[in-house]
Order: structure tokens, then sequence, then C-alpha cells
């Protein structure tokens, strides 16, 4: 059998490249990794240089620094030297085997003689979006996202006018129409008291006047003035009753507004209801039309960003479309292990050293096999930027199967800065504590059961995603309810975008659920804030003025009967004097007669 | 579709070109085996090696496509053959032995399937290689002296611009 001459140039050609690759294989590591390192921290990463060793396998990797994007003036990592001596054979087997990993000098926060530059202008607006957020929460007016920077569900929080409150305006113009009627009445009936009323009044004093004058020359004329007499006293009083009807006619107008005040409180509830579910018309017609247009096929997640609608929040479906599993055209088979000797897991970190002024870790056997392979660990940070004091920890030690965790936080109240789970074992170390701007999540339960290990699920995110107490609680508690958690977390570089996927998808959902219920009720909350501040004014208002009509009616009644009174009292009293002129003229009168 | 009939002519071609039979058989057998040999690890070395060797590619190619229908009938028969040949108690420290070094392991020797396809296609190729050869050779001086007396090839050859363009391209009689 000969071999084609035509395959030999091709064959230079392709060892060439090949060595071509492996002579640069320091620089592309060193590119691949500042690019992966950027795209995740979204600014400058810098390492000086990698140089690659093959026998044995070795990198060496120097002056790293991982800036931080919050702080540019500051870098989030940064070591001199790190060591890696990794087994390049197993990669071959789909395993990841790295033997020591030595990093020297290592510190966190240090200060950068340059400031760093921010890698994408995405990293700025999700800065500005991060701070809103941040801004808004504090006065609770936004939802936090759940998967990253495109937000899951938004909240929309009008900014309500006075003009939407329609019924609420409808019942308020009819009060102020009620009182404005009230006013023009009292108006009438006081211009009334002192002209028809008055003159009548004068017309019966002048009868009572001429009644005294009158001379008695006959019983008829006693007769007379004695009916005369009875007929003003009724004609009195007749008035003075007339008048009071009046008055309490115009008192009945004042408990007719303050009905309409109730019918007011009706109105107000009607707009909220009006306005709550205009609200979640306008929150599903805002949803993107990507989203409408994709409905059909992503029916799933649809149905859930349906739901969110429907409860009045804008929602944007994660979108990921679960793949058929295609028949294989062939069987599979069965693939066997032969395990005379025992085959490294799919993963193992035989040994890590770091060490630095402030840090101090040694990691040992980190695998995916954890019966074989008993991860010990221990790290003691020293000195890092707490909000208020020095913090010296010692993270954990595990020993076979149980955890023994030992945490010193100098100065800083335990409670808030780590939170323990028994059924998860997770230790978690918020941002704030250790100003990683991010998080350490060492999740203990990897190590139960099946393993899934990757950078991602390890650290959920460094720089970027600003996790929110919501997610923080959300996760707290499901990973609490979850007796194994494997989380994956899919990242979508184009979309900067990324999707959290785990097996307490379920217990999160739920979680998910009852924040929207919560936020839902916020949004109406503030939906009945407004309404009710309006309201509020405008109530004021008209019971400010009802007050003062109520106490202007009852002034005019009081200073009409008192002039009714005073009067009677005056007349009552001549009315006295003159019934001794008529008896004494009624005696004279008889005496002359018999 | 218009691959497999560019195949097809190329197969038609090569049968009656001036290659050895030895080369079409080789390049039937070399197909046969990496036909019934599912596509991972030992099947892509395969048809690198193809290249590489002086065999009718075509031929190759053709037997590949047509094994690699035929092959997943007899996958269940594959399977149980693979599965004995790995679970064979004498065979078990080589095997072990095989699924340490990491190389070996990107043939996935330790599936069944590949183990059948590979074992029974290898126990295959040597009759096929001689049968094909024969069968070959067989055909061409059939075919050969069949085409050349059928009084359709005698009128061809005898037209005009038939002649014209032989003795142009320097075969004329």
């Amino acid at each position: 059998m000969r071999i084609r001459k035509g395959f030999v140039l091709p064959l230079v050609i392709v060892v060439s490249v090949l060595v071509l690759f492996f002579l640069s294989l320091g620089f592309i590591i060193k590119i691949g990794l500042v690019k992966s390192l950027e795209s995740v921290t979204k600014s400058e990463v810098t390492i000086q240089s990698v140089s690659v060793h093959y026998f044995p396998f070795e990198l060496d990797i120097a002056g790293v620094q991982v800036s931080n994007p919050k702080q540019l003036h500051e870098d989030l990592l940064r070591f001199d030297t790190a060591r890696v001596a990794l087994s390049f054979s197993h990669f071959l087997n789909k395993q990841i085997i790295i033997d020591d990993v030595q990093v020297e000098n290592l510190r966190f926060n240090s200060k950068r003689e340059q400031p760093a530059r921010l890698i994408s202008t995405q990293a700025v607006s999700s800065k500005a979006s991060n701070a809103k957020a941040d801004d808004a929460s504090q006065t609770g007016a936004a939802t936090k996202s759940l998967f990253g920077q495109q937000p899951l569900f938004q909240l929309q929080t009008p900014e309500l006018d006075a003009a939407q409150f329609t019924h609420t305006n409808a019942a308020l113009d009819k009060v102020k129409q009620q009182q404005a009627d009230f006013d023009s009445q009292l108006q009438a009936l006081n211009e009334k008291a002192s002209g028809e009323y008055k003159a009548r009044f004068d017309a019966l004093k002048t009868r009572f006047d001429a009644l005294l004058a009158s001379d008695i020359n006959s019983v008829d004329d006693i007769n007379r003035l004695k009916d005369e007499y009875k007929l003003i006293e009724t004609d009195f009083k007749a008035l003075k009753a007339e008048l009071n009807a009046e008055y309490q006619a115009s008192a009945a107008v004042l408990s007719d507004i303050s009905a309409s005040m109730s019918a007011v409180k009706l109105a107000s509830k009607k707009d909220y209801k009006a306005i709550s579910s205009q609200v979640s018309a306008d929150n599903i017609k805002s949803m993107s039309l990507t989203n409408r247009i994709l409905a059909p096929f992503f029916k799933k997640r649809l149905d859930k960003a349906k739901a969110y609608a429907d409860m009045g929040l804008q929602a944007k479906a994660y979108v990921s479309l679960p793949k058929k599993p295609k028949k294989p055209f062939r069987q599979a088979g069965r693939t066997i292990h032969f395990s005379q000797k025992q085959a490294l897991p799919t993963f193992l970190l035989r040994q890590l050293k770091a060490s630095g002024d402030t840090v101090s870790i040694h990691i040992q056997d980190l695998s995916s096999d954890s019966k074989r392979y008993p991860f010990k660990a221990e790290a003691t940070l020293r000195g890092i930027k707490g909000p208020n004091s020095v913090l010296d920890i010692t993270l954990f030690q595990k020993s076979s199967t149980v955890y023994q965790s030992n945490i010193k936080l100098n100065g800083l109240a335990v409670e808030n800065h780590s939170v323990f789970h028994d059924a998860a074992k997770q230790i978690h170390l918020s941002s704030a504590d250790l100003s990683l701007n991010g998080e350490v999540i060492i999740d203990s339960s990897a190590y139960y059961g099946d393993f899934y290990i990757d950078l991602s699920q390890t650290q959920f995110d460094i720089v970027g995603f600003n996790r929110s107490n919501i997610v923080e609680k959300l996760i707290d508690t499901s990973l609490a309810k979850t007796k194994q958690l494997i989380v994956f977390v899919e990242f979508d570089t184009a979309a900067n975008n990324f999707a959290v996927k785990s097996s307490f998808d379920r217990v999160l959902e739920r979680a998910v659920s009852a924040e929207i219920a919560a936020e839902k009720a916020r949004v109406k909350k503030s939906i009945k804030k407004q309404l009710d501040a309006y309201l509020s004014v405008e109530n004021s208002a008209i019971q400010q003025k009802s007050a003062a009509q109520k106490a202007g009616l009852s002034t005019t009644q009081a200073s009409s009967s008192q002039n009714f009174n005073e009067q009677e009292d005056k007349y009552k009293h001549k009315i006295d004097t003159a019934k001794d002129e008529l008896l004494k003229k009624a005696a004279d009168f008889l005496n002359i007669s018999f | 579709m218009l691959w497999l009939l560019n195949q097809i002519r190329k197969l038609l071609i090569a049968i009656h070109s001036k290659q050895s039979p030895s080369q079409l058989a080789l390049g039937l057998v070399f197909g046969f085996v990496l036909g019934l040999l599912p596509k991972s690890g030992l099947f892509f070395i395969g048809l690198f090696l193809l290249f590489f060797f002086n065999l009718n590619i075509a031929l190759a190619l053709f037997s590949l496509f047509v094994f690699s229908l035929v092959g997943a009938l007899f996958d269940s028969l594959f399977d149980t053959v693979g599965a004995a040949i790995l679970e064979a108690s004498f065979l078990y420290s080589m095997w072990d032995y095989l699924y340490h070094v990491p190389l070996v392991r990107l043939t996935d020797f330790n599936n069944t399937i590949v183990m059948g396809t590979a074992v029974i296609g290898l126990v295959l190729a040597l009759p096929l290689f001689f049968l094909s050869r024969f069968a070959l050779i067989r055909y061409r001086k059939a075919m050969t002296a069949f085409i050349e007396k059928h009084p359709v090839m005698i009128k061809f050859k005898k037209l005009k611009w038939v002649l014209v363009i032989s003795r142009f391209m320097g075969r004329g009689q």
C-alpha cells in the first residue's frame, strides 16, 4: 500500500500549523484569558505573560490584574505569579485534572497605578441601571431582574394625573356645585330675612302699636282688641316658625353635601379599579414585539410571560426552546467502564495554594467525586476592606462527610454577613463584606450525589449583575427547600445575558410568583396612594368650606332667632304695660256704663 | 442526491478506469469498514487515514455511504458481539490497560457497537477484499468483451464524429 504523494504537502502544512500553534499557545491562552475575563468583568484585565511548559505541562501566568468596573482606581484581584500544573492528556478524555496551582502575592481591592478602562458601553449602562435600581429599591419602586441585565419582568408604576380620576372628579364637581348652590341659597335667605321677613315683622309691629293706641268705647271694642291681640300673636309665631323652617331646609342641604362626600369615596374606588386594569392592559401592550411574534414558538415561556402580564406586569419572556430529542439513526450501544485502576473524576483540583499579605487559601482535592477525594479547604482573609472594619475570616474546613465551619468576623455582625443553611450547607459572603464587587458562593451541596461544577456555578457573577436582595432572598429560601442542588448557568455573551437553570427552578418559580404578587400589590398601592393624596387635598378643601358654611348658617340662624326673641321680650314688657292700661280703660268704661 | 449521482458516475468511471482491481477493492473494503462504524472517534481516525492511501476514494465513499445505511440494520448484532468481546474475562486486563491510555479512549473502543462493528468489519474485510477483487476482474473481462461486441457499440464506434474525437484524443484505432 503506497502513500499518496499529493498528501505530503498538506501534511507538511498541517504539521507546520500545529508547531506554530504550540509555539504560540502561551499567547493564545493569554488572549483567551483576557477576553473571557473582560467579557465577565466588563472592565480591563491585564495579564503580563503566559508561558507554557510541555514536559510536564504547566502554565506560568504572570502579572494578573482584574480591575473593578465600579472602582476604576482599584483592582478586584491581583497576583504576581500563578503556576498551574495540569494534565494535558486528560483533556483528551474530557477530564480536567489540575495537579497544582500556586498563586503568589494575591491581593484584593488594591490600588491601581492608572485607572482601568471599561470594556464596553454596556458596562456603563448596566452600572447606571444598577444605580437607578438601587435608588428605586430604596423607594420601593423597581423590580430587580432575576436574569441579568435584561429584565424578566418590569413593573410600570404610572405617574397619575388628576385628570385621570374621572369618576372622582365628577363626584367632586357635584359636591362643589352643591356647595356653591348652598352659598347662593344662604345668601338669598339672609336677604329674605332682612327684606321680606323684616317688612312682615314691621307690619305686625305697626298693627300692635295701633292696637295699643286704640280707644275702648264699648264691650265690642274690648272683644275686638282681644281678638286683634291674639291674631297678632299668632301671626308673629307663624312668621318665626316660617323663618326657622327656611333655615332648617338650608341645614338639610348641608347634610346632602355630606352624603355626596361618601359618593366621592365610592367614585374614587371606581377610578382605582379602572386605572389598575388600564395599567395592566398597557403592560400587555408594551410587551416586546419580538415576544409577541415568537409567542407561538415559545408557548411555555410565553404562558408564563402572559401570566405575569395578566398580573399587571410588563413581561419579557426569556425564551429557550427545549430541543426535541432527535431519534438517533443508530443505536447508542453501551459504554463499558473498566475500573481495575480507578479512573480519575471529571474534575479534580488536587491542590491550590494562594498567598498574599491579606489572603491565605489552601484547597485540596476539589473534585467531582467527593467520596474518593474528600475536600479540604482553608481560607483566611485578613484586612479585606469591609463596610466598617477589618475582616478576618477562616472560611471552612471539611472532613470527609461533615462540615465544620469556622468563621470569625472581627467587628462585623455575623448575622448580617454570613448565611448558613444546614440543608444546603452554604456559606455565603455578600459583596459588601469583601468588596469583591460580586458574590462568593461556595455551594457545598454540589459535593453530594451528582456533582456538576463550572465556574459560573461556583461563582454566579462577579461583576455586572448586581444581585438584589430579592434574588438573594429567593435563592436562599429556595436553597433551604432544595435537598440537592444542581445549578446551570447559561451565558449568552452576545445578548449580554444569562439564564439560571437549576433543580430548584420550581421552588424558585414559586418564589418568583410570590415576588410578582408583591410587586403587583406595590403598584396597586402606589396607584391608591396617589389617588388618596389627591382625594385628601380635595376633601380637606370641601370639608373646610362645609364647616364654614355650617358655621355661617348657624350664626345667621342664631342671629335671626335672637332678633325675634329680643323683639318678643321687648314687646312682652310693652304688652304687660298695655294690658294694665287696657284693663284700666276697660274698668273705667264699665264704671261709666254701670 | 446530486452528490450521490456524481459518486455513482465516478464509481462507474473508476470501475472502467485503469486503476488496478486491488486499489478498487481496497477502496470498497475501507468504505465498508468505515460505513459500519458509528460516526465517532474511530470512524474519524479511519476517514483521516483513507485519504493517505492510494486507493479509489470514489468507491470508498460510495461503499461508506451504502454500508452506513446497511450497518444501522445490524446494530443489535454489533451490540451483542461488541458486548461479548468487551466483557470477555480473558480480555479484561487488555481493555483495562487501553482504557487508561488517554489517546486510545478517543476511539470509543469501550462502546459495544464500536467494538462490534470494528471486529465484524475487520473480520469481513479480508474475504470482502478478495471477493470484490475477483468480481471486479471478472466483471471487467466480461463487460469489456460484451461491450466491444455489442452492435450498438460497433455502430457507435463507426460514427464519424466519434472517430474524429477519438483521433483528436489520441486514442484512435
